[in-house]
């Protein structure tokens, strides 16, 4: 009697457990708009795309001044003519996207079922020049990243919107992504979510730590101290670094995941990049 | 040169005194190089490399190309302490890091 | 026998820790105040740092914030050993400074 009751006390609790270890993108999605959120009642959800700006006057007063000449103009420019551009094939960008890959910045990173890996535009952009018989360009900056930028100013002001499909690799891929953001590394032992969650708003010398709410949708960015525009990659490695930790490959699977995770996070936010920051 | 490297491991092993009293020699700081080396392959596979581990095998590194054995000797120890420390900090953050999880 | 005597007392107080000499006070505001070393100013506002971040408390009276310098020097080493949710790193535990360097900022810190 007890035996049977214990086998039936295990079968009933077994999936339980299994239901609270399996990740919930949705619902992660909703506590972690709804963490800043009830942290900031006074920035609402589309603002967090301005990032520290939110958060301090000075640096705004700064960004108000600068974006009256986008920094990142002549990146967009440069992008559009790149992109137009046929390749020795007589193919462009456009044949490998979907709507020509106009507007649709917005729904990347993205799930490909066939590799059963995240696929960044950075990468998407990549395998379309070597279908084309075209060679990489780096992920972090220069021609990537002007063309990603063109192509993101075409998704300006458009939700987020980042699929997480029933597929477990998918889901694990998501799983994987969230552990980066939440796992301390290197000397300093920080998380990303060291300084993007807990220390979000807060001034880390003269800079603002940007939350990451929102953190995603101005990628690619001009910064003034790079004195060009990056890709969120170029960031990751700027932020490994600064934690003391060697960076990840650019075209990384953990870079992937993570990009996949925090993108995920602002969902329903309106795409706002190319982005300007000090 | 796989046999050569596994007598340099075998010197190693066989050596370790002669090392801690400071008589270093090339045999001892490569087997010194070799062991922070693979201490640091186990954290560079859990995504945790520390720059300053990097920054100490290089100057292992170089130091052995020198032919100064101790300061070869002393640089690996240091980086295979690194390296061990950002192990441990990987393995314990695999338990960890849902505490720093927002809900 | 005067100089005997100032010998002995010389060599009494760096042992019994009474007062830090200004050569470490200012070694340790060095070590505060680089990038690659303590970089405290990043996190803690204190008197004479410039553009300090807000993260961590601000650094005044210190000597009454913490008074035992055994436990100064446990939260410089390695303070998410006390406080699992602390984002400060642990300075001495994982080698970013050495013994020495945290005593100099300590001395430098008790002065604010």
């Amino acid at each position: 009697m007890k035996l049977a009751l214990i086998v039936l006390a295990s079968l009933w609790a077994a999936p339980l457990a299994q239901a609270a270890s399996q990740p919930d993108p949705a619902a992660d999605l909703q506590g972690f708009q709804g963490y800043f959120l009830k942290r900031f009642p006074k920035v609402p959800l589309a603002a967090y795309v301005n990032g520290p700006y939110n958060f301090s006057k000075s640096e705004r007063d700064q960004w108000k001044q600068i974006i009256e000449f986008p920094p990142y103009a002549f990146a967009v420019a440069d992008g559009k003519t790149l992109f137009d551009t046929k390749f020795a094939n007589g193919k462009t960008y456009a044949s490998c996207f979907p709507n020509g890959g106009i507007g649709i910045a917005q729904t990347y990173p993205m799930f490909d079922a066939k590799t059963g890996r995240v696929v960044p535009l950075g990468v998407a952009i990549n395998r379309c020049r070597v279908a084309n018989g075209a060679a990489k360009l780096s992920l972090t900056t220069g021609k990537l990243a002007d063309i990603e930028a063109y192509m993101t100013s075409t998704s300006d002001g458009k939700p987020i919107d980042v699929v997480v499909p029933h597929d477990p690799r998918a889901l694990a891929a998501y799983q994987a992504g969230k552990e980066y953001f939440y796992s301390r590394r290197g000397q300093l032992n920080f998380s990303c979510a060291s300084c993007h969650v807990q220390a979000a708003g807060m001034h880390l010398r003269g800079d603002v730590l940007a939350p990451a709410l929102g953190l995603t949708a101005s990628f690619p960015l001009y910064r003034s101290s790079w004195g060009d525009v990056g890709t969120l990659v170029r960031r990751f490695i700027g932020c490994n670094k600064k934690v003391k930790a060697e960076p990840e490959a650019a075209d990384s699977t953990a870079y992937r995941d993570l990009a996949y995770f925090m993108t995920y996070m602002n969902n329903g936010l309106p795409i706002a990049g190319p982005g300007a920051r000090p | 040169m796989k046999g050569f490297r596994c007598g340099l491991v075998l010197v190693g092993l066989l050596v370790p005194v002669a090392a801690s009293a400071a008589v270093a020699s090339k045999a001892s700081a490569a087997s010194a190089i070799a062991a922070a080396q693979a201490e640091m392959k186990l954290a560079a596979s859990m995504q945790d490399q520390w720059i300053a581990t990097v920054a100490a095998m290089k100057d292992a590194r170089l130091a052995l190309k020198q032919g100064d054995f101790a300061a070869a000797e002393t640089a690996a120890v240091h980086a295979k302490a690194l390296a061990s420390l950002s192990v441990e900090q990987a393995k314990a953050q695999r338990a960890l890091w849902v505490n720093e999880a927002v809900h | 026998m005067k100089a005997i005597a100032a010998i002995f007392v010389v060599c009494l107080m760096p042992c019994a820790a009474l007062a830090a000499t200004p050569a470490e006070i200012a070694a340790g505001q060095k070590i505060a105040e680089t990038t690659t070393l303590g970089n405290c100013d990043a996190c803690h506002m204190f008197q004479g740092a410039d553009e300090a971040g807000n993260i961590g408390p601000v650094l005044k009276d210190v000597r009454a914030m913490v008074p035992d310098r055994k436990l100064f020097y446990a939260i410089i080493y390695d303070e998410e050993a006390r406080n699992p949710q602390t984002i400060m790193p642990a300075f001495g535990k994982n080698q970013i400074l050495t013994p020495k360097q945290i005593n100099e900022v300590i001395d430098f810190m008790y002065t604010k």
